[in-house]
């Protein structure tokens, strides 16, 4: 597509990140370095794309991120952002009940605007205790068959697997590794608000300096 | 809008043509009841405007797609809007500028605008233009394109979903049966796409619609599912797997001949087909099982081979069927003379797949040196402490879990259980109990752990660890020959592994029969503790301790098992250190105070551990110190045991900062050594109580600063539960280190007032605790604001905010005992106390034990507490006894003897005699409470006798008639332990 964002010779693919508002997509998402981040929650409006570039040993991918608005007044096009594409990300709040509860309905959503593609389910704040999504109902993604990760954004626990995962799909080799280590934000910053701006220039820098080369695989 | 103009052409287009326009549907089977459409046409700019916008919310930009979202918001109130929409649905846009050469993605962004406007507002759509959306969707249904007609088959489900009948998509079942009795394949796959929309969305129109549509489409959904098309009979099987989840009375009139179409397409060529049947296979078995009673030999044939089909995906629905069969009444019998075709197919699917196989020959290695990064250390939970009524329940431990073993060797056992089931608190009166007891369902817990699909291996370890209940000992004639042949496999170690993972699976159900072969089966597992994988190593720890309860009745073995279990944890795989934690966790538990002789090996091999272990394996070292403490209790508090352990737990946390996660799986364990060692801790209190007050006030600093931080929370709570811990351990020892510790230590009870107003409920949660404990324990610290306790604690009791409730009902009951019995010469303000608790609390209290829908423990705890304050303050209690009375002693029978139940006994019969008449409705209630004691102590039960021959007395001759009504138990209760 004319207006998507690609790079020459790069496969790009689109990943849609879907759940109720609040469970963290957009800090999820944002953990990638080349993302801004943020500190405090601030609702997405429709949608947001984030472009994630990853190393693999099959070369460069990159992957459009469509972070979508959660909110249902917000929602802007809701599943109409699903369209083209290739593998969904589905997150709730393991400590929400309630949007464990509508991970079926994403996941319907889904499966009628993009038939067979990957999708991944990822539990997030796995690190805030008193877990009110109990173990028994977790029993969506063995019905359907999902893949499911458990995620910590704030310790950056597994946050790479459900991209290894949707890379490996897409790729059609589960062999893909990838072969730099991501780079992630370190946990649980705190940044005064008069040095967002400050930082948010520099790592629109950092942005353009390459990945650190390290041959770190984290996910055996 | 500017025109509404009758464009005919456009109109044509809209119901007629076909062919014309390259991206258009056509409608040649147009019913007679179909409406015409309605006279609309849109206007050419309007129309490319909104075309152009949908384009453009296909872009990757994200300041385009803030754009489209503002500019949405716009159209959103433009009149016709939806028509725009549905007629780009229908027939597309086309225009010579290239950019829209994605048409297919513009019509399917014009249907999904649509569908979402539908959703939230159908009834206000104009009358003309739902016509006009209705006709032109039932057109777009038989689109030749798979997505428009997706999109197309959403809107429809949409709008019967928002006015809840069929009929409010007129022409639909007519054009429903039309198209599944054509013979163009898009006509049928587009039906079959929204009886598929239909099925998911409204099921319960589906079946209960006065149209009865089912009743002619479920005939013909039976008869597709034998279609030549492969898309076609998929579908046709899966629309029926979902509506058997209803149950509709035509798939029931209909189900034999679904039965006998689903064994025509058995075999068939796709795999996709293949396991949708053996899906509908065994929805039958759960819910219609007596349906396939005449079929049952070729059914059965059928899953047999489905299950060692060599696509995993059939062969692991195919294995759900087994545990399904065991579980219906009578399966038992159907399967048994199956069991010997069936044991060995199971068994042969529990091994390791290729792939897995490679991956762990890769991780069979050393690798204790190698440093864990932050990003595979699973974050801990602390729970927040917990009251339950009393000391008096269970607190439920997982043992071993058959998923978790069959997930992986580092997964093993307690450990994972521990990490949310966990400690010193019970999360299953975490107030979302009751429904998952379950003993079969309580595995999904690994699911949810770990991040691994479902999968072959799994399911059938839960199918074997079935059988084992089901069948018991009779299992093991089949089982153990060939397991036999797995565990001797020399040159597989996945055959070996997977011979021990059956082994521990068939420990509970098989227990019995497995007790002759155990001698020769335990020296085989140790034997393989030494294997050359780390796998094997893994599992034979974790199917050794799922024998424990056998091997801790022979000393020798016993023995054997902890010098084991030790060596591995020095294992040189990270892995194996795991397991091997996690086993001697589970066997703690399993042995209690029979370990503490191995107390000294122990902690030997722990100190080692704790110098040599990565992150991640030290997180499970401190779960094992968790259980131990609580397993052997106060034999921790030996000096020989202190000296070692202590400084252990010394060093982590003289080395461990105070913001470091690390510092909650410390302070966690610490809470449960604590508890163990009693009174013997008060040589660490100062300590403990300067760091956890610093660390709290440094917290409650910074968030008056406005500086907040997610994991403060953590910090809190556990701060709060280990002193907690220690004002239980010291009890009225405690009350030196409220005030003033040292090294930078604050006064523990301004931050405990600070954590009862918290406005987070888990910190509240745990600060009720502690103010209960410390109520508890007399502490003279809270004289001097009393009051004020007990008005923080009253307005606590909302059961809405349950755990903190729960916790507030059992300090509140601990600080009426406690204001009741200080001596007259404490200045206390005796009257405001007695006057909350009357006005304020005993509401709540009596509001709550009569909603017996509510979490049990904080029913037990209301009642408690109810009798505690008629034990303080009877004359003003006794008046409402009769709104409390039936309620408290149903709550009050249920609870195990003890000093609490004692108390609010004596507070009970208190309010009897002061109003004897309020209990006279309930007086069979108030037996049965007396009935449970088991052992009374004899001032209570003078009081029993006492109350009880007033009653006679006073009662006279009417007694007898109320004698004759009592149960049986009461009657002799009665007779037999009060002479009556």
């Amino acid at each position: 597509m004319a207006q998507n964002q690609t790079q020459p010779n790069i496969p790009t693919f689109k990943v849609v990140l879907v759940g109720d508002g609040g469970v963290g997509k957009t800090t999820f998402v944002k953990r990638h370095i080349t993302g801004e981040f943020e500190k405090r929650y601030m609702a997405t409006m429709g949608v947001e794309v984030h472009p994630l570039r990853f190393s693999t040993n099959f070369g460069e991918i990159l992957m459009n991120v469509w972070d979508t608005a959660g909110q249902e007044k917000l929602g802007g096009l809701r599943d109409g952002y699903y369209i083209q594409g290739d593998a969904a990300i589905i997150m709730f709040d393991v400590t929400s009940r309630m949007t464990y509860k509508n991970v079926p309905q994403w996941h319907r959503d889904l499966v009628r605007v993009c038939e067979n593609i990957p999708i991944v389910l990822c539990g997030n704040k796995v690190d805030i205790k008193d877990r009110k999504v109990k173990a028994k109902t977790i029993t969506f993604h063995r019905k359907k068959s999902l893949q499911y990760y458990e995620l910590s954004a704030k310790s950056n626990y597994n946050f790479e697997k459900p991209f290894l995962w949707i890379a490996r799909k897409l790729i059609g080799n589960p062999g893909v590794e990838f072969t730099r280590a991501l780079a992630l934000q370190p946990p649980e910053v705190i940044i005064p608000d008069d040095q967002i701006a400050q930082m948010n220039k520099e790592i629109e820098e950092a942005s353009h300096i390459p990945l650190p080369d390290e041959d770190d695989n984290t996910d055996l | 809008m500017a025109s509404v103009a009758m464009n005919s052409s456009h109109l044509a287009l809209a119901s007629t043509t076909s062919g014309e326009h390259p991206n258009s549907c056509s409608t040649p089977l147009a019913p007679a009841s179909q409406p015409q459409p309605t006279q609309w046409a849109p206007a050419p700019e309007k129309l490319h405007a909104i075309a152009t916008l949908l384009r453009d919310s296909t872009s990757a930009y994200t300041n385009v797609q803030q754009q489209v979202y503002n500019q949405l918001q716009k159209y959103s109130t433009v009149r016709d809007f939806n028509n725009y929409l549905v007629y780009i649905l229908a027939h597309g846009y086309n225009s010579p500028d290239a950019a829209y050469h994605s048409v297919d993605a513009v019509r399917q962004a014009a249907g999904l605008v649509l569908k979402n406007n539908i959703r939230l507002l159908y009834n206000s759509i104009h009358p003309h233009s739902r016509q006009y959306i209705n006709s032109l969707l039932l057109a777009a249904i038989g689109d030749t394109s798979y997505q428009i007609r997706a999109v197309a088959a959403t809107c429809i489900s949409t709008i019967v979903d928002s006015m809840h009948t069929l009929a409010s998509c007129s022409g639909l079942t007519t054009t429903l049966i039309h198209y599944m009795d054509s013979d163009r394949l898009t006509y049928i796959e587009g039906a079959l796409t929204v009886l598929s929309a239909l099925a998911e969305d409204v099921p319960l129109t589906l079946n209960h619609d006065v149209s009865r549509p089912l009743d002619v489409l479920i005939p013909k959904l039976i008869h597709l599912c034998a279609h030549p098309s492969e898309t076609i009979r998929a579908k046709s099987v899966q629309i029926l797997n979902h509506l058997l989840l209803g149950l509709p009375s035509a798939l029931r009139d209909h189900v034999d001949v679904f039965i006998r179409t689903l064994f025509s397409i058995a075999d068939d060529s796709s795999a996709q087909v293949r396991k949708r049947v053996c899906t509908s296979i065994c929805l039958l078995t759960e819910a219609i099982p007596q349906s396939l009673a005449p079929y049952l030999t070729s059914v059965i044939e059928f899953m047999l081979a489905s299950s060692s089909h060599s696509d995993e995906l059939i062969a692991r629905e195919a294995c759900e069927f087994w545990i399904l069969v065991a579980r219906v009444q009578g399966g038992k019998d159907v399967l048994r003379s199956y069991l010997p075709r069936l044991v060995p197919i199971i068994l042969d699917n529990m091994v390791y797949s290729k792939d897995e196989v490679a991956l762990y020959n890769q991780l069979n290695k050393s690798d204790d040196t190698i440093p864990d990064t932050d990003e595979d250390i699973r974050p801990r939970f602390h729970q927040p402490r917990f009251v339950a009524s009393g000391s008096n329940h269970d607190h439920p431990t997982m043992n071993g879990d058959i998923h978790s073993a069959a997930e992986n060797g580092s997964q093993v056992g307690s450990l994972n259980a521990n990490g949310t089931a966990n400690g010193s608190n019970d999360s299953s009166t975490g107030g979302y109990d009751s429904d998952d007891d379950d003993g079969y369902e309580s595995s999904d817990l690994e699911d949810f752990r770990d991040d691994s699909e479902w999968t072959l291996r799994k399911c059938s370890a839960s199918a074997i660890d079935m059988f084992s209940h089901v069948f018991g000992d009779e299992l093991l004639d089949h089982l153990l020959p060939r397991l036999e042949s797995k565990v001797a496999d020399e040159t597989h170690w996945e055959q070996r592994e997977c011979g021990v993972l059956a082994l521990g699976a068939i420990a509970e159900g098989c227990y019995q029969g497995m007790l002759p072969a155990l001698p020769r089966v335990a020296s085989f597992l140790f034997g393989l503790t030494e294997d050359q994988h780390n796998m094997v190593r893994s599992i034979a720890c974790w199917t050794l301790s799922r024998y424990s309860k056998w091997i801790i009745n022979e000393k020798s073995r016993f023995e054997q098992l902890v010098d084991t279990l030790l060596k591995l944890t020095g294992d040189s795989n990270k892995l194996v250190q795991k397991a091997a934690c996690s086993s001697l966790a589970m066997l703690a538990e399993e042995s209690g105070t029979l370990i503490a002789p191995f107390l000294p090996p122990i902690l030997g091999a722990l100190s080692h551990a704790f110098s040599q272990y990565q992150k991640n394996n030290l997180i499970a070292l401190y779960d094992v110190v968790c259980t131990l403490a609580d397993a052997v209790g106060t034999e921790l508090a030996v000096q020989e045991h202190m000296t070692v352990l202590m400084p252990l737990l010394t060093g982590q946390w003289n080395a461990t900062s105070d913001n470091d996660s690390k510092m909650l799986s410390l302070l966690e364990c610490l809470s449960h050594v604590f508890r163990a060692l009693g009174m013997s801790s008060q040589q660490y209190a100062g300590n403990i109580f300067s760091r956890c007050t610093s660390i709290m006030d440094t917290i409650y600093n910074q968030e008056a600063r406005g500086e907040r931080d997610d994991n403060h929370i953590d910090f809190l709570t556990c701060c709060l539960d280990l002193m907690c811990a220690l004002a239980e351990a010291l009890g009225p020892n405690v009350d030196p280190f409220m005030s003033n510790n040292g090294n930078g230590g604050k006064p523990v009870l301004p931050l405990l007032f600070a954590g009862m107003k918290d406005r987070r409920q888990e910190v509240r949660q745990s600060a009720f605790a502690l103010l209960g404990e410390l109520a508890r324990a007399r502490t003279p610290s809270l004289i001097p604001a009393l009051t004020e306790y007990v008005e923080g604690t009253v307005e606590a009791l909302n059961p809405e905010y349950m755990s903190v409730s729960n916790n507030a009902t059992w300090a509140l009951g601990e600080l009426v005992m406690m204001a009741g019995f200080l001596p007259p010469s404490v200045p206390i303000n005796r009257d405001v106390i007695q006057r909350i608790l009357v006005e304020r609390a005993l509401d709540s209290l009596i509001r709550v034990v009569n909603t017996p829908q509510l979490n049990r423990s904080l029913l037990e705890n209301s009642a408690l507490t109810l009798g505690r304050m008629g034990l303080v303050m009877s004359e003003s209690m006794a008046p409402r006894l009769g709104q409390f009375a039936e309620a408290a002693f149903s709550q009050l029978r249920n609870i195990r003897d003890d000093i609490e139940k004692e108390q609010a006994f004596h507070g009970m019969n208190a309010m009897v005699r002061v109003n004897p008449t309020a209990i006279m409705k309930c007086f069979g209630n108030y037996l049965d409470a007396i009935g449970s004691w088991f052992h009374c102590k004899p001032d209570l039960e003078m009081e029993f006798a006492s109350i009880l021959h007033g009653y006679k007395q006073s009662l006279g001759d009417q007694w007898f008639s109320l004698f004759n009504s009592f149960s049986s138990p009461s009657q002799s209760l009665l007779k037999e332990r009060f002479a009556l």
